[in-house]
């Protein structure tokens, strides 16, 4: 028991506190028939913030008579709640300011790409070789596995999937067009990109935003050294020359599966297989694929630097920015590679 | 004259072969304001942790509120762990939360209380720490540093922790910042009755307390009000008396 009448007087008593919240709550809410005079707290031990809540609450009408200083502290204390200022939800208005937002990101982008360009191309000297090959080990050579991986899993699927197609019309012999073709020029520089953006992307936004909340950009600059040219020149430069070749490399990969495939569900022996290999996949076909390459290292290195530089004084807002970077590479791979499919198609390629 | 809260009898704290703590005894009194200080790697941490049940002792007794702790059931120590508030040195929130959602959690999560007293209660904390209503929608990554603290203590003292347990909490604050929340601190000793225990390397901070113990070689050396700390016959906490920012301290009372 908490609480108690006699004589038309309610005594409190006991640890009015958070554990017994719920108990005193419940004897508060029956007590509403009954009528008194006053509240008497003399045998009231203890008072915490969640007692006084209910007595401020359930007794605020009555006068309470014979609470120790102590306790009456904490009755002040938790009496007056506060209100919260009005939480601004104009659907209307926020979606204006998203849009806006995106806006602005986007000239920034814009911006700081041209700044990325000149500030890098005049300090140039400022590129060390050290910070290449850094590069060429963490992006290059560390994605070699999953790429290897995928890319003859992908000439194994498609070759595998199409072969009881074409053989119902007998072309076998056509699995070669179509896979060769559809890999160098289409789904290798996808596969490569799309891998690239999510390792690396998101690794140089965390690298960037890391040296930004620990400062070390600040430090290169009272140095007088761009981090431009030090830090995002060499990752721009190895995507560049990095990318083709990997785009090659799965095309082959991809290839050899499906020679693999064809020589045991289509019955096409390997030499059989080069042989039309030789005669339809052209330089041309080779090119249109490769080509790609340096366009979606740029793009694949802007995103994820932009949004390492973008970071701000706090490291929370590292995890946030790695995620952007990786969603807005991937989909800055698809949509050139769409835009590269409309001018190839517009040339004639 | 109120009780001891909790009292640490030759404890000993080991780390494999390392040994912190060899018998280490101090006594903490109910709604006071108390301070461990020590010198870098004495064992303050260390002594936190046990304190809040994290690390068991390699020997000795703990009581809490006179109870010998090794003695209680599961359950009796998770009602202990209730009624403990922690702040730790980088402040104690989660960070996808906002700073009224973290009061909101932690008393959701300790208590079944009732959404409605959750949030008034998360007001009226908020307001005991001296921080604007705003506070309530930000998260703790858009505060500044003092602002952080504060809403750290609020969270701590979200369900009327019977002790609350400060780690270096004026760390890397600006004077000023530091020696408000000191002030805070101690208001809320006053005006509330909590038990407040600070780790603390802020020499301004000790001037508030009510009781300091000092940590050296694994020993408390020194268990006394601040004022006699210059009296105490002891290398570590002679050189730390006859720290410059010490005398200015006193100079200045
Ligand atoms: N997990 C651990 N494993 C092994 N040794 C540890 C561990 N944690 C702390 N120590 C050692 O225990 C001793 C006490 O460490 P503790 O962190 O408690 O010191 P402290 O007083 O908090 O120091 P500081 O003021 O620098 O925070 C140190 O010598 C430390 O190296
Ligand atoms: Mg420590």
């Amino acid at each position: 028991m908490f609480l108690y009448i006699e004589n038309n007087v309610l005594y409190l008593k006991g640890y009015w506190t958070v554990e017994n919240f719920k108990d005193i709550k419940k004897q508060l809410t029956d007590l509403k028939n009954n009528s008194f005079d006053y509240v008497d707290a003399s045998q009231l031990e203890k008072l915490d913030f969640y007692g006084g809540y209910l007595i401020n609450q359930y007794l605020k009408d009555f006068d309470i008579k014979n609470i120790q200083d102590k306790n009456m502290e904490i009755l002040r204390l938790s009496k007056d709640i506060p209100n919260l200022p009005p939480k601004k939800s104009n659907i209307f208005l926020e979606l204006i300011e998203g849009f806006y937002q995106k806006l602005t990101d986007y000239v920034a982008f814009v911006s700081f790409t041209g700044e990325v360009l000149i500030n890098s191309l005049r300090r140039v000297k400022d590129l060390e070789a050290r910070n290449l090959f850094k590069e060429l080990e963490e992006t290059a050579l560390k994605s070699l596995g999953i790429i290897t991986v995928l890319s003859f899993l992908i000439g194994v699927v498609i070759a595998y999937q199409s072969s009881a197609m074409l053989a119902t019309f007998g072309a076998n012999i056509f699995i070669v067009d179509l896979v060769s073709i559809s890999l160098a020029r289409e789904l290798s520089p996808l596969i490569v990109g799309i891998i690239v953006a999510g390792r690396s992307a998101s690794s140089f936004t965390a690298e960037i935003g890391l040296m930004k909340v620990s400062e070390e950009i600040d430090f290169l600059k009272t140095l007088g050294i761009s981090p431009y040219s030090t830090i995002v020149l060499p990752k721009l430069l190895t995507l560049i020359v990095w990318l083709p070749i990997l785009i090659t490399y799965s095309t082959i990969l991809g290839i050899l599966g499906a020679m693999i495939v064809s020589d045991i569900t289509l019955g096409i022996p390997p030499n059989q297989f080069f042989q039309r290999l030789a005669e339809t996949l052209s330089f041309d076909h080779y090119l249109a694929g490769v080509v790609k390459g340096p366009v979606f290292g740029i793009a694949i290195g802007l995103i994820g630097v932009y949004e390492g530089f973008k970071v701000q004084q706090k490291a929370e807002s590292i995890g946030f920015s790695v995620t952007k970077s990786v969603v807005r590479g991937i989909f800055a791979i698809i949509l050139i590679d769409a835009i590269f499919s409309v001018i190839y198609r517009w040339l004639d390629i | 004259m109120a009780g001891y809260i909790i009292q640490v009898k030759d404890l000993v704290s080991k780390y494999g072969q390392k040994v912190v703590h060899r018998g280490l005894n101090l006594g903490i009194k109910e709604g006071e304001l108390y301070a461990i200080v020590g010198g870098s790697g004495a064992g303050k941490s260390t002594l936190l942790k046990t304190l809040l049940l994290l690390k068991k002792a390699d020997g000795g007794k703990i009581l809490f509120k006179g109870k010998d702790i090794s003695n209680l059931s599961e359950k009796e120590i998770e009602d202990i762990k209730k009624r403990i508030g922690v702040m730790f040195q980088f402040s104690t929130m989660l960070s996808s939360l906002t700073v009224g959602q973290n009061i909101i959690y932690v008393i959701k999560k300790r208590y079944s209380i009732d959404y409605k007293t959750a949030l008034d209660m998360a007001k009226l904390k908020l307001k005991l720490v001296g921080l604007s209503m705003d506070t309530f929608y930000m998260y703790p990554s858009e505060l500044s540093g003092g602002m952080k603290k504060k809403a750290a203590l609020a969270v701590a003292m979200s369900t009327d922790p019977d002790i609350l347990f400060l780690d270096e909490p004026t760390s890397g604050l600006d004077p000023i910042s530091a020696e408000e929340f000191d002030k805070l601190v101690r208001t809320l000793v006053d005006t509330t009755g909590t038990t407040i225990v600070q780790i603390t390397h802020d020499l301004g901070s000790l001037m508030f307390v009510d009781t300091v113990a000092v940590i050296s070689k694994g020993l408390v050396v020194y268990e006394g009000n601040p004022q006699d700390l210059t009296n105490v016959n002891d290398d570590w906490i002679q050189s730390l008396t006859n720290t410059t920012r010490f005398r200015r301290l006193l100079d200045g009372k």
